[in-house]
């Protein structure tokens, strides 16, 4: 089932389940969810204030959340995209990063394949089609996780985008979002119009060749991501750290 | 993108603070405190290659991965903030 949850939620879903796979109390876990409402996550080693319009995010009522994993800031649009996590042992992967992102970009380059687009794997974390981004991943490893989450665009709006990141508002010009619109793109200019569509094509593709069954949160993860929602990912240490 | 605050001590040749920033990747996450410590411990005088060296060996005695920074850029990064610190501090005198 796809979810959406506040960023606080969503972050501390990955890390409650990070904790319960690495004591073994829940197998390797897939998911799929949007964020409500809006949000900005960045960067483990970002700095919030550098990076974020913190006052335009309060004003259009966006969450601001820092990840556990490093990379960059990203908007995420109630609307505009599917994240999705995979959470497992370490060792059901190789120790090179670069290629575990390729393993389970891989994924996705299959699922977008289902829907005729003709995507493939940018190193270092990156999916393009047509020479466009439209997927960004980020992964760590703590206490032999693996913790791999990343987005699927599926509709973009870089003048929303950049009013929430910090880019100097006089840069916004026409000619700043065109150069955007040049690298990035979306499901939705790709033509696929059903996210739906696109949603089901991944879970497909994330599952193919794998022992699986649909699943639902344990109690213990749902009380322990509650807790780590409210006192660390809600928090001024946690967000402003940097 | 990488961006280094930097405190200078007294002889403006030490940093006694220095906080890195960016969307890098450094696997595993917290060693970036290890860094830090190792750039607060050095001394401008010691010369970027030889600051470069001394992270690069952190990085390997800890198993410490970088991807999309190196120990150059974090060591000629730091050269930098402790120039420009060095002229604000001369601005302010």
């Amino acid at each position: 089932m796809f979810e959406h949850h506040d960023a606080f939620t969503n972050m501390a879903l990955d890390e409650a389940c990070s904790e319960a796979v690495a004591d073994g109390k829940v197998a390797p876990t897939i998911r799929f969810y949007g964020w409500q409402p809006s949000a900005v996550s960045i960067g483990y080693h970002q700095s919030i204030t550098d990076e974020v319009d913190l006052e335009e995010c309060r004003k259009n009522e966006i969450d601001v959340v820092r990840r556990r994993t490093g990379g960059g800031a990203v908007y995420h649009d109630y609307n505009g995209e599917i994240t999705y996590s995979v959470i497992a042992p370490e060792i059901y992967f190789t120790k090179d990063i670069i290629a575990s992102y390729k393993i389970i970009c891989g994924w996705i380059v299959n699922g977008l394949k289902t829907l005729n687009l003709e995507a493939e794997f940018k190193p270092i974390n990156d999916i393009i089609v047509g020479g466009k981004k439209v997927s960004g991943n980020a992964q760590t490893r703590r206490h032999g996780v693996l913790l791999q989450h990343g987005t699927l665009l599926y509709d973009l709006d870089v003048r929303k985008m950049f009013s929430v990141l910090k880019v100097s508002k006089e840069k916004i010009s026409d000619k700043m979002i065109a150069s955007v619109e040049e690298r990035v793109t979306s499901l939705k200019r790709l033509g696929i119009a059903d996210k739906n569509e696109a949603y089901k094509a991944l879970v497909e593709a994330f599952t193919q060749g794998k022992e699986f069954e649909f699943g639902s949160w344990t109690e213990n993860e749902l009380l322990r991501a509650k807790e780590l929602a409210t006192t660390k990912y809600k928090t001024t240490e946690w967000n402003f750290q940097r | 993108m990488l961006r280094m605050e930097v405190e200078l001590s007294e002889s403006q040749e030490k940093a006694k603070y220095v906080k890195i920033t960016g969307d890098f990747f450094i696997h595993p996450e917290d060693s970036l405190v290890v860094i830090e410590k190792t750039l607060v411990m050095s001394n401008a005088s010691e010369g970027m290659e030889t600051i470069a060296l001394k992270i690069e060996e952190i990085c390997k005695s800890q198993g410490i991965q970088m991807i999309g920074i190196t120990p150059q850029a974090i060591a000629s990064t730091f050269f930098e903030a402790i120039k420009q610190a060095k002229e604000t501090n001369g601005a302010l005198e």
